[in-house]
């Protein structure tokens, strides 16, 4: 036992241990008897385990920085609201780790509401933010999306922008999505149109997509598919989109042709089981009845896809894809 | 027989020795304590070190070296006209240098030496430090982690009071970070952090790059004189920012004229990325001892950077208190060297005093874990865990794999990363066994790990009862023969005569300026040292000593100037 390799008594006090390991340590030879040593010094390494964290009995000399802990949320407010390093990986960087440990404490308390006002950020931000300090498993932050990265924005999307043009970039690309997580599609096309003015994405013009198709403005459909299908290196998606379109319109013809002529590469359980349900109706004739048309792939295991599948309205079920995918069924 | 500590640094070098309970810095054959880490080659093939080879950076940058320290251990080669030098062999010539010039002052022999290493080396690091001790011809008995020696020396000065101390050490080249608990004469080393790529340097390449960008230069197509010229200028520039708000320089590039204009806060956003880098060594230092930052009760600084005000606020405002530095940063190093010497040789005066170190790095094995796949993976299976107090043994035991196996592959890592392929491969120990059942494979390894960075593993496999054992760390890895060599190689090269050296750093120092100066100026400086140059080869006493005096009188002027 510890006490008895230090010749002390279980009860003794921390100073005790001290003192006693102090005066053992000092007849050992370091350089000769390491079997010595390792013994003395992982008993007195057990002693000082078993004393329990005392209560702080005030820090004495601490500089009082507490007035200075608000002044720190003040600085991260002045790099989000300056054009030169909102956007910046290392203005994000610097003043973390620049932080001071009084402040960091205080700044803990009160980061994610910062958070939850400030979220104009890049993908490269967030995934900094999260390193330093988490915001994924907070129940109270708002944007928890962005954190786990089931929705980016790139550095790369707004290289090219000013930084009033990248700023209300980001904004609506964030509140679109939100917006489509909410199944609100007419507010998210009102973010969506505002984000036209900006070169093409394909994450944009696929939620595109889906608003129309989810509002079922029928010309707007059209027009969405040829364009994304212009843009979107993965064409597939286009298709995928598209043939849920045709199938609530009841074109089984073409929507299974359109799947059919999919790359084989891309040709996953998903767009197999559309092809195989286009087929029953084709062969069968079967008309009138509920179809289930997949409308959007989204990631499981977001809190928000989860709080959709518990609203249960509009969606019919839920099927386990390869890995954490899911796809959600919407329901004609 | 004296016992001497050495600060064997990035930017300088200092040697002290421990006297009647007091340290004492030895000064150079200049009169001064420090020694710039610096060699050059002159045409004559003559080796010259300190000042007069740093003021040959600018004129002659394809034969002179600086901030070596930061290669030791890899296999980087300075090449000097036909000749090559390791960063070892050019850190031997720096100590050879130092210690004749102690030798001289003492007026006796240096029977042993300390020389400290920053408590972040890895032990490749380490190992080439002890190979140049030994290519220099001396006795080094040990090394010591920077941080410990200065916080040694700060015990000497207040021996009776208990406390948790964090020594924060920023050098030329190195960041090391030291969490230390000082009670009844233990000095315990709870955890070190750093990074060994972190310093003074750092700033000054950090504001060239930032004059670069300001004056659209590119830093990497410059050649090797324009930016040492830059490097200079910036380093005078920081110095400068220590009590200025603005500062200008006139610079002639080869190609270029710069009127550089710089205010603190440009001075600020250069140095911010440089100072950011402190804080995370920080917190690993203190997670690793398990304490808060609460718990530290005073901050040390040591190293020639951290005079920097905007170093020292960091620090303040880092751990939101005032640091020390009482003892002069620069020297508390080579101080507590030489306080560990003496301890380390059962000095009577310390004899009451111990003191004991961690061991910077994971020490482990690889082994095959079977993952859920169900096929075999490497891991790293860590033995001697990072900031463990050393010395320290510790015994694991291991199995074959497979039924089939003969031998059993002992293969010892260092670092931090479960994937061994990420750390450093030390060594191995290879075992034959008759089957790769339990009963048969089964085979245990100890490691020991003592306070010099010497790791010894002992196997022992139970079954044949056959035991290996290899000692993997900071052994003398150099043959007699290879020491032979590179001492043959360095003595080919003779030193600059002792007596001339003065007139050599003169006139190095005045081809600096005049390579610096601009118009009139540069005039004036062309004349005086024609002039001096007359009056050395005149051999009249007289006419040298006045034109000593003239060229000085210019120097202190361009200082003024600039």
């Amino acid at each position: 036992m510890w006490w008895r390799a230090l010749g002390v008594a279980p009860t003794d006090n921390k100073e005790t241990v001290k003192k006693a390991y102090a005066a053992l340590i000092k007849t050992v030879d370091q350089d000769k008897d390491i079997e010595a040593f390792t013994n003395i010094h992982s008993a007195y390494r057990m002693a000082m385990k078993s004393f329990k964290k005392t209560e702080a009995d005030g820090p004495s000399g601490l500089i009082d920085y507490e007035g200075q802990a608000h002044w720190y949320l003040l600085e991260l407010a002045k790099i989000y609201n300056n054009p030169k390093r909102r956007l910046k990986t290392e203005a994000w960087k610097d003043i973390f780790a620049c932080m001071s440990f009084i402040e960091e404490k205080h700044f803990l308390s009160q980061y994610v509401s910062f958070f939850n006002e400030h979220y104009a950020l890049t993908d490269d931000i967030w995934t900094l933010i999260e390193k330093y300090y988490p915001l994924s498993n907070r129940s109270d932050f708002r944007w928890s999306e962005l954190v786990k990265g089931y929705m980016k924005v790139t550095a790369d999307e707004i290289k090219d922008l000013s930084f009033e043009e990248a700023s209300s970039y980001v904004t609506y690309k964030i509140l679109s999505y939100y917006a489509i997580l909410d199944g609100d599609y007419l507010r998210s096309l009102d973010f969506l149109k505002m984000l036209s003015v900006y070169p093409d994405h394909k994450d944009i013009s696929r939620w595109y997509l889906l608003c129309v198709t989810e509002l079922n403005l029928k010309e707007a459909v059209e027009e969405a598919y040829f364009r994304l299908r212009q843009i979107d290196r993965s064409t597939y998606m286009a298709d995928y989109l598209y043939s849920g379109y045709l199938m609530k319109g009841e074109d089984y013809t073409r929507a299974q042709e359109l799947l059919a002529a999919i790359d084989e590469d891309n040709q996953d359980s998903r767009i197999r089981s559309l092809i195989d349900e286009c087929e029953g109706h084709m062969s069968h004739q079967h008309q009138g009845s509920h179809i289930n048309k997949p409308w959007l792939e989204l990631d499981g295991q977001s809190p928000k896809v989860q709080k959709i599948l518990e609203k249960g309205d509009y969606i019919k079920g839920l099927q386990k894809d390869q890995g954490n995918k899911f796809k959600l069924w919407g329901r004609r | 027989m004296a016992i001497i500590g050495i600060d064997l640094g990035t930017t300088n070098s200092l040697v002290a020795i421990f006297n009647n309970d007091l340290t004492e810095i030895i000064p150079n054959r200049f009169d001064e304590v420090l020694t710039p880490s610096v060699v050059s080659v002159l045409d004559t093939m003559a080796l010259v070190v300190g000042k007069s080879a740093r003021e040959r950076l600018i004129v002659a940058p394809e034969n002179t070296y600086s901030a070596f320290k930061r290669n030791m251990g890899t296999a980087k080669v300075y090449e000097a006209g036909m000749m090559t030098f390791t960063p070892t062999e050019l850190s031997a010539i720096v100590l050879k240098n130092i210690c004749e010039d102690a030798e001289k002052y003492l007026d006796e022999k240096i029977e042993k030496v300390i020389i400290s290493v920053p408590a972040y080396f890895t032990d490749l690091q380490r190992k080439a430090t002890m190979e140049a001790s030994q290519i220099a011809g001396l006795n080094t008995i040990g090394l010591v982690n920077e941080p410990t020696a200065a916080a040694l020396a700060y015990h000497l000065h207040e021996s009776d009071r208990e406390r948790l101390i964090a020594v924060v050490d920023l050098g030329g080249g190195t960041y090391d970070i030291s969490i230390l608990d000082i009670y009844d004469n233990v000095i315990e080393v709870k955890a070190v952090a750093g990074d060994n790529y972190l310093g003074g340097e750092d700033f000054d390449y950090a504001i060239a790059a930032y004059i670069c960008k300001k004056y659209d230069l590119e830093l990497e197509d410059l050649s090797l004189k324009d930016v040492n010229r830059l490097k200079y200028v910036s380093e005078e520039l920081k110095k400068g920012f220590d009590t200025l708000q603005e500062q200008s320089y006139e610079l002639q590039l080869s190609e270029t004229h710069l009127a550089i204009e710089m205010n603190f806060e440009e001075f600020s956003e250069a140095c911010i990325p440089i100072i950011a880098r402190m804080k995370e060594p920080v917190r690993k230092a203190l997670m690793d001892a398990e304490l808060d930052f609460m718990d530290i009760e005073e901050v040390i600084l040591v190293g020639g950077s951290t005079k920097m005000p905007i170093v020292k606020e960091q620090v303040t405002r880092l751990f939101g208190r005032l640091p020390l530095s009482y003892l002069n940063p620069e020297e508390v190093v080579a101080r507590g060297a030489s306080v560990y010497a003496a301890l380390r040789d059962k000095n009577i005066e310390l004899s009451d005093t111990v003191m004991t170190d961690v061991c910077p790095y994971t020490l482990g094995t690889e082994t095959m874990v079977k993952g859920a796949d169900g096929k075999f993976q490497k891991k790293f299976d860590p033995i001697i865990e990072r900031n463990m107090t050393v010395p320290i043994s510790k015994i694991q035991q291991y199995v074959a794999i497979d039924e089939e196996q003969l031998e059993l592959r002992i293969k010892i890592y260092q670092g931090e990363d479960t994937n061994p392929d990420e750390n450093v491969y030390l060594g191995e120990i290879v075992h034959e066994i008759q089957s790769g059942s339990e009963v048969d494979s089964m085979t245990t390894v100890r490691f020991t790990y003592d306070r010099n960075g010497i790791l010894e593993v002992i196997t022992n496999n139970l079954r044949n009862k056959e035991e290996k054992r290899a000692i993997m760390l900071n052994s003398n890895t150099l043959s007699e023969e290879q020491i032979e060599n590179c001492l043959e190689k360095i003595s080919d090269l003779k030193s600059h005569p002792y007596k001339e050296e003065e007139n050599l750093f003169i006139m190095s120092k005045a081809e600096k300026l005049y390579d610096l100066a601009t118009g009139n100026e540069k005039e004036r400086i062309k004349e005086t040292l024609s002039f001096y140059r007359d009056a050395l080869l005149s051999q009249n006493n007289l006419r040298i000593a006045k034109a000593k005096d003239n060229i000085k009188i210019l120097f202190i002027e361009f200082e003024e100037n600039h």
